[in-house]
């Protein structure tokens, strides 16, 4: 079997197998150094904080934010780049590992800016002030790219977010496997990225309408296999936020995808059974 | 008669003879030609740098089509992958981070 690697990069463990676990890591350590809103001296940090209307971003960053803005039109805006400054007024301001359990009451909440972002080739325009996370495609991106890199079957996983090269067993939240044949499978929920301001409840998956912790989602953890890592982890950050409709929105794109509610239940759509029934 | 007697006569002490002002006719009427034609010649030239210039001075870039045909013919990234039932034990667990 082959050997499987563990290290942690953008604040998660990632898993390899099939590759290079430098070459792999030198992959994350690019993304993060651009994309990471916790470093000082990255990219997105430098955006972020400057005052100018029109900034010449990096090939990388301009890729990145293409596709996050792609990913937005695909989900109807559910998968939003610009909720940032709600992320932080929900608390969300420093690394995970370093976030006090409880906190001051949430700040002044900060819907979706996305009419206000304009991107041509490299060139970014955008009111000072609006801040990007690109957390929800970066780190599918790095995986995608990592797994492009394997020197041979396997598959990269980044906290549970996986892409592969070749047939893998995978196991899923609240028990059971599935082998991902092709593609990518990632998990979105608010199992863990928890955290507490002002005595509430706070996670990291916002109504991009309302800028604040989705609260009206049936299910806790939602698994998708897409056709890469990243269209995986898009459509399920997309099918959790979406709530009942996530099932039949996901069948409508042919993606198969298995809901566990907030109860225990779970729930697999109807291209999941497909899948695992006619293979 | 006054003026025939005049030209009969010549130029007057201090005047120009009918040569010098025919000279001095023509080189008003070359300034006026060759100004005339350097403001003809300079507005075709911007006219033309302008409409159309002989080399690009940027990268070439491809003709692009507008934004709103784009987004209608544009390949949505979401679409499926291929699962089937697990054989082994998992090496990874698929979970939320």
């Amino acid at each position: 079997m082959t050997p499987v690697h563990r290290f942690r990069a953008m604040g998660c463990e990632v898993v390899l197998a099939g590759g290079d676990p430098a070459a792999v890591a030198a992959v994350f350590a690019r993304w993060e150094g651009v994309f990471s809103r916790f470093l000082p001296d990255s990219e997105l940090t430098h955006v972020n904080a400057s005052t100018a209307w029109t900034l010449h971003v990096s090939p990388l960053f301009a890729r990145a934010l293409r596709v996050a803005l792609d990913a937005a039109v695909d989900t109807d805006g559910l998968v939003d780049p610009t909720l940032g400054a709600a992320l932080e007024a929900c608390g969300y301001d420093r690394d995970f590992s370093l976030l006090p359990d409880d906190g001051p009451p949430a700040g002044e909440a900060v819907s979706s800016r996305l009419d206000e972002l304009r991107l041509d080739g490299r060139i970014l325009r955008r009111p000072p002030g609006l801040r990007l996370d690109l957390n929800g495609v970066v780190k599918a991106l790095a995986v995608d790219e990592a797994v492009g890199g394997l020197s041979s079957e396997g598959f990269v996983s980044a906290g549970g977010d996986l892409d592969t090269r070749g047939p893998v067993d995978v196991g899923l939240p609240g028990g059971g496997a599935v082998r991902v044949v092709c593609g990518g499978l990632a998990t979105s929920g608010v199992v863990s990225r928890r955290w507490r301001r002002g005595g509430e409840e706070q996670h990291h998956l916002l109504d991009p309408r309302t800028g604040r912790p989705c609260r009206d989602s049936p299910w806790e953890q939602v698994t998708v296999s897409g056709a890469s890592c990243l269209a995986a982890d898009v459509a399920a950050k997309a099918a959790f936020l979406l709530g009942e409709d996530g099932p039949a929105w996901l069948d409508e794109r042919g993606m198969a995808a298995r809901f566990v509610a907030c109860g225990g239940g779970v729930v697999l759509n109807r291209a999941w059974q497909r899948e695992i029934v006619c293979t | 008669m006054a003026a025939l007697a005049q030209a009969e006569r010549g130029p007057g002490p201090g005047q120009p003879s009918r040569i010098e002002q025919a000279r001095a006719r023509a080189r008003g009427a070359k300034l006026a030609v060759g100004a005339l034609a350097t403001l003809v010649f300079g507005v075709a030239f911007v006219g033309a740098k302008a409409h159309a210039p002989g080399h690009a001075k940027h990268h070439a870039r491809p003709l692009a089509a507008p934004v709103s045909f784009e987004q209608a013919v544009r390949q949505s990234a979401l679409s499926g992958g291929r699962i089937a039932p697990p054989v082994q034990p998992p090496p990874v667990v698929s979970s939320t981070s």
